[in-house]
């Protein structure tokens, strides 16, 4: 069987792996075309910038719904996971019985299918050659993370991310990982080469 | 496939307005499930960087 043994950087792997092993998600959304991003484990009070960006779209949603915003959707509004998965790249949700959805279904699928991970946990975490994520939920979903936006002329400059409170990791369209800090400083410059390799 | 031209615009407006990778995650989490025109968006996005000015 062949296993990825050594991808870009170990640690960030590493570290990525357990930030989500283990966790609940208790919120998750898809956004523009079919992108999604859940949020997992404790959560951790917005400072007081991105109050100012919530209550922007507390606004926003309530005036596009005039019964009100939903109690859970409040609650993401004031509070973040302490770790927040964010997908831009191609995705696919499945089960035992087989695929549920993906990046390539029709936005009302994508979100209703997405948001099944509410409420699930973290069991098992894979990550692959070029930074492919595989994350088995409780109940039997599993989600699998393609980065299919890669070299110069990608049509999104990114793949995933992975925010936690101090620090951050960018799958960029290099397939390399990227970890700043929450000020936006790059922690570990991308590896000179090497980028990966396949071990039998 | 993540549909292509949306998530373009998306990148378009964050390049044009340099915007940081914590700002661009907000603006993913604004944008939700809504529709924009690219200068809707771009609005949206610019209204972010006011609020969220220091990353």
């Amino acid at each position: 069987m062949i296993k990825t043994a050594n991808i870009a950087d170990e640690l960030a792997a590493a570290e990525i792996r357990s930030a989500l092993q283990g966790k609940r998600c208790w919120y998750a959304y898809s956004s523009v075309g079919c992108t999604f991003a859940v949020d997992l484990g404790r959560k951790i009070p917005r400072d007081g910038d991105e109050m100012k960006v919530t209550d922007r779209i507390r606004k926003r949603l309530e005036s596009k719904h005039p019964h009100g915003v939903s109690p859970q959707e409040q609650e993401h509004l004031r509070f973040k996971g302490e770790s927040h998965l964010l997908v831009w790249c191609s995705w696919r949700i499945e089960d035992a019985k087989g695929p549920l959805a993906s990046s390539d279904s029709q936005a009302d699928l994508c979100e209703k299918v997405v948001r099944q991970l509410i409420g699930k946990t973290v069991q098992r975490v894979e990550i692959r050659a070029g930074w492919d994520l595989c994350l088995d939920f409780s109940s039997g979903l599993t989600l699998n993370v393609f980065p299919d936006h890669v070299g110069q002329e990608a049509n999104f400059d990114g793949n995933w991310e992975l925010w936690r409170p101090d620090q951050a990791y960018l799958i960029g369209t290099d397939l390399t990982c990227d970890v700043i800090d929450c000020e936006n400083r790059r922690l570990r410059p991308q590896p000179q080469k090497g980028r990966w390799q396949v071990k039998a | 496939m993540v549909r292509k031209d949306d998530i373009r615009q998306v990148d378009s407006v964050v390049r044009k307005l340099k915007l940081s990778r914590e700002q661009r995650k907000l603006l993913h989490r604004a944008i939700g499930r809504e529709e924009l025109t690219y200068r809707e968006l771009l609005e949206l996005a610019k209204a972010i960087r006011e609020d969220f000015p220091r990353k």
